[in-house]
């Protein structure tokens, strides 16, 4: 989660987001079980900082 | 126990430096808010009775006063000196469930070694342990992190090297403020 570069302040809120994500979605490619490459979790933290206005 | 554990960028405090057991005083006696696994299986525990906030993402949430991130390390939840959860448990909804037990209870006291392992003890027998492992150190990531009021941030490890930081800044500034002269940390101040 650090390589996202969130700052900390964000991050549990970040957690959350990515969760709720994967809940919504097939998840990511990293492997069977629908989880996030590190690209895709880089891709996902810009998407919640435009979410949340910063 | 006395933390002899070295502040970031520096290895003589200076004398009005507060310690990391010092800082660390401000849990005591803040209330158990709650647990939650974020992607990474991480543990992060909710302290304080929490404010609520309105969020463009999350819309209305109970924002906690104080959290602590476990990052990739180890922990220990017991009970009365028995153990009743770790990390390596793979039911996180059941694990969960576990700390409901920690429901109205506080932090009676908190203690870390000079290797950055934390305990927090609650007022009702629980005791959370957070055990960095030599292996980590090579690593070269913090062991826990922990969310003050104001934007300020604990940052412990890798090592025995902790720091206060701004938890507005990511972590690839924050190295960078602190890690090269040791002034980037802000000042911190009591609040109990």
């Amino acid at each position: 989660m650090r390589e996202t570069d969130v700052p900390m302040r964000l991050r549990r809120q970040f957690g959350d987001f990515v969760e709720d994500e994967k809940r919504a979605t097939l998840g990511g490619t990293k492997n069977r079980r629908g989880d996030y490459t590190y690209a895709e979790l880089r891709l996902m933290a810009v998407e919640f900082r435009k979410a949340k206005g910063l | 126990m006395s933390a002899t554990a070295s502040r970031r960028g520096g290895s003589k405090p200076k004398p009005d430096e507060e310690s990391l057991d010092d800082l660390l005083q401000v849990l005591v006696g803040q209330p158990f808010l709650g647990v939650k696994f974020i992607y990474g299986d991480e543990l992060i525990v909710d302290f304080g009775p929490g404010r609520r906030v309105e969020d463009p993402v999350f819309g209305r949430t109970l924002e906690p006063d104080f959290w602590l991130g476990t990052l990739a390390t180890d922990w220990l939840l017991l009970s009365s000196d028995s153990l009743v959860a770790r990390s390596e448990d793979t039911d996180r909804e059941e694990t969960a469930r576990t700390f409901e037990a920690l429901k109205g209870s506080h932090v009676g006291a908190t203690d870390v070694r000079p290797d950055l392992a934390l305990t927090i003890a609650f007022s009702r027998g629980h005791k959370l342990l957070v055990l960095p492992r030599r292996a980590m150190r090579t690593q070269g990531l913090p062991y826990w992190d922990l969310l003050l009021p104001e934007s300020r941030m604990i940052e412990a490890g890798p090592g025995r090297k902790w720091s206060v930081e701004n938890a507005d800044l990511p972590p690839k500034e924050r190295g960078r403020s602190s890690r090269a002269d040791g002034s980037g940390a802000p000042r911190p101040s009591r609040t109990r």
